[in-house]
């Protein structure tokens, strides 16, 4: 019960945020594939060849129909990551209401728990459950000239997982008691090396483990930060 | 309380480990900015150095040797002003093997039509193929080949699918049309047979197609791929060992430069390349033909060009008594004095034309001997070593040991690798301090400091010891790390009058304990 109290506590202080990422994601992702489909872009091959030229490389790559879909997945993911890292462990500190949330009849482990497993429903519902849902529709019969490979539903959730590990950094800066122009911003810029890293994958089986690599490093130094440090 | 000793265990090395990469980061960047101001600096001055005079050696070194198809050798100069200028307005010069002046003047005027040989396909790589296929906010990319009719309408486009290793046709709106693979084009997908592990793709447009047709290289075949007629002709043998780079000479595309459809008529389309096993495959048409081409073991593959006129095939070899260096190029002071001593002495060169005859043998046409001059090479280090010297000497220890343990695979990675992986070992590549002194004193320093700040507060020996390892190895960015995760306030020990850590309840000079607060008057708690 005590850990259900403190989920819906740091549910509320999220929801806004949730609500927004999910519907940010759903106008603008959702908007873009529309636009798309109403341009007829997709049914159009967007180059010309002449009997007898060699050909272009480069004009034989072609993107994905969802590309752009994909950019606001990744922008909006990230700043969610941003926004619950700071709701959950900048705020807090700002309006001195750590000692309030520590102080409750139950062990820290417990607390910090509950803002790692809203923080990670946040993501699942809100950017997850809406990329299901344009993944779903963009599979559907004639209204892509092509079918989406299966790869890019799984680089969606890739994209997301990026965002999940910026909340990470943005929470061990939280936690740091250093000064913020010394190692307080080290996490976020270890962030940006697992996100330089994994995008630079072309497997999605090395991209994962670079994540899950990047995630525990961080998520193990949160956990040791939070048992251990005075509020 | 047992998670927070194990958290204990696991977070502080995963700190250790944050805290040192960004350091690493933040000195690559510093170093690679000082390098690169004092590069800018000094090329206005290199430049001026690297030109000298025209003499008679050099200017044989600098002609192109060209062959006509009787055999006969003519060294082509082409005068410094117009070395870079467009092909019509170059003048040149002509000289025969004695160095005596045939003819000069434009190139389109040239009187002698030589010899025209294959270049490099440059085509798709594994490595292009690797870099649409990240994972970028855009999603991974991939091949499409369209096949559009004659009133340029696309009627259907095949997408390579890499998890599947073959394409997949669709017609817009219908769906899935087909598959094609190493077998040929299909219904079913479990019919299509994978072409193999992709090393290139080189796409033109045949004189009568709208739409591309592929030469489609893997490891160990070459295939032709025309989606507008629904063909994959498998060009080469199935080779057990992995096949090199392709050149290819008149193959698929006609050009429309004159020059160049002049020489299209009187050439066979080509694909030459060369096994692992050092053997030559020349792939002809008009006619058909195949030829196996065993050459000297000590002839390098690059260093062979094959072409074919209707009437002849022609194998080109040029040979020098250059010893390559064993330090990778670039990387190392042991590559630049290499360079340095190559560059100062003359070596011999020469060229050969052979006649190939239908079942592979040579017949030696001509042969050309020059000796390629010494060039100037100033006494000292070239001034950009000398800086890189001082910049890699905050650099840490542990490229150079990571360099001796795995250099192969590190450069193969720095060069022939791509993404981000290779941007680290070239990172680690380029900033190795390659055992210099000054990366030493250095280091020796880091230590030293390292040593000051942590004896009065240590804890214990072990850690200790262990963190003066990771200043050694990681020099400025481990002494970095170290006062990061390590800075504590020092006392003045009452017992000792020297500095002492607050970490431990012992002093670690005396071993007096820390000092409790004195007993004054209004503490009722003590007097009671």
């Amino acid at each position: 019960m005590r850990f259900l109290a403190l989920l819906k506590k740091e549910l509320r202080e999220c929801l806004p945020w949730l609500l927004i990422a999910a519907i940010a994601f759903l106008v603008l992702g959702g908007l873009a594939l529309r636009l798309m489909i109403q341009s007829g872009a997709p049914f159009r091959y967007p180059y010309h060849f002449s009997p007898g030229s060699t050909v272009n490389r480069y004009l034989l790559r072609a993107s994905p129909l969802l590309s752009t879909t994909g950019v606001w997945l990744f922008f909006i993911s990230i700043v969610l990551g941003l926004a619950l890292g700071i709701r959950q462990f900048f705020i807090p500190h700002f309006s001195r209401t750590w000692g309030f949330t520590i102080h409750r009849s139950i062990n820290k482990l417990t607390i910090l728990c509950a803002k790692l497993f809203v923080a990670a429903i946040a993501f699942i519902i809100s950017l997850g459950t809406v990329w299901l849902l344009i993944y779903w529709y963009a599979s559907l019969p004639e209204i892509l000239p092509f079918l989406p490979e299966p790869r890019l539903f799984i680089e969606g959730w890739i994209l997301i997982a990026m965002g999940f590990t910026v909340y990470l950094g943005t929470a061990l800066a939280g936690l740091s008691k250093a000064r913020w122009y010394t190692t307080k911003v080290f996490p976020l810029a270890f962030v940006l090396v697992i996100i330089a890293t994994t995008v630079s994958q072309w497997k999605l089986s090395t991209a994962f483990a670079v994540m899950i690599i990047g995630s525990l490093i961080l998520l193990s130094q949160i956990i040791h930060t939070f048992l251990n440090r005075e509020f | 309380m047992k998670l927070k000793r194990i958290s204990k265990y696991i977070a502080t090395p995963a700190g250790i480990f944050t805290t040192l990469l960004i350091f690493l980061f933040v000195l690559v960047f510093l170093q690679f900015f000082v390098t690169e101001i004092v590069i800018l600096s000094l090329y206005k001055t290199r430049t001026e150095q690297s030109s000298g005079p025209d003499d008679p050696n050099s200017k044989m070194h600098r002609s192109a040797k060209n062959f006509l198809p009787d055999g006969t050798i003519h060294l082509v100069y082409v005068p410094d002003k117009y070395r870079y200028a467009d092909k019509v307005y170059r003048k040149e010069q002509i000289f025969d093997a004695n160095h005596n002046l045939l003819w000069q003047g434009l190139h389109k005027d040239n009187p002698y039509k030589y010899l025209s040989w294959p270049g490099w396909s440059r085509g798709f790589t594994a490595n292009s193929m690797k870099e649409i296929r990240m994972i970028t906010p855009m999603f991974s990319q991939t091949l499409e080949i369209p096949v559009n009719s004659q009133q340029r309408k696309v009627e259907q486009v095949w997408r390579y699918a890499p998890d599947m290793d073959i394409f997949v046709g669709y017609r817009f709106k219908t769906g899935i049309i087909g598959y094609a693979g190493s077998t040929g084009f299909t219904k079913s997908k479990d019919k299509a047979r994978p072409f193999g592990r992709f090393e290139n793709c080189y796409a033109w447009c045949p004189k009568d197609s709208f739409s591309p047709t592929l030469l489609w290289q893997t490891n160990r075949c070459i295939y032709q791929i025309n989606f507008e007629k629904q063909r994959v002709d498998l060009l080469s043998q199935d080779h057990k060992d992995p096949i090199g780079r392709i050149r290819t000479h008149m193959w698929g595309h006609f050009s429309l430069d004159p020059e160049q459809f002049h020489i299209s008529k009187k050439y066979r389309p080509i694909i030459h390349y060369s096994t692992k096993d050092g053997k030559h495959h020349l792939i002809m048409r008009e006619p058909q033909q195949k030829l196996t081409i065993t050459v000297p073991e000590d002839w390098k593959a690059d260093s062979v060009k094959l072409t074919a006129t209707q009437k002849n095939i022609f194998l080109k070899h040029q040979g020098g008594d250059t010893k390559l260096s064993a330090a990778p190029p670039g990387f190392s002071k042991q590559w630049n004095e290499w360079w340095r001593d190559y560059r100062s002495k003359p070596h011999k060169r020469w060229v050969e034309l052979y006649k190939v005859d239908n079942q592979g043998n040579l017949e030696l046409l001509n042969r050309f001997d020059w000796i390629s001059p010494a060039q100037p090479v100033s006494n000292t280090l070239d001034p950009r070593l000398q800086i890189k010297g001082y910049v890699t000497g905050a650099s840490p220890l542990a490229y150079d040991l990571a360099w001796s343990l795995f250099g192969d695979k590190l450069y193969r990675l720095a060069h022939q690798g791509h993404g981000i992986s290779r941007e680290y070992a070239g990172i680690t590549g380029r900033y190795r301090p390659g055992n210099s002194i000054f990366n030493w004193i250095l280091t020796v320093g880091m230590m030293g400091v390292a040593f000051w700040h942590g004896f009065s507060r240590r804890t214990c020996w072990g850690k200790f010891i262990l963190w003066l390892v990771l200043v050694g190895l990681f020099n400025l960015a481990g002494l970095l790390t170290y006062l990061a995760l390590n800075h504590t306030t020092v006392i003045k020990c009452s017992a000792c009058g020297r500095r002492r850590g607050l970490e431990k309840l012992d002093c670690v000079r005396c071993g007096a304990e820390l000092p409790l607060p004195q007993r004054r008057e209004l503490d009722l708690l003590f007097k009671t």
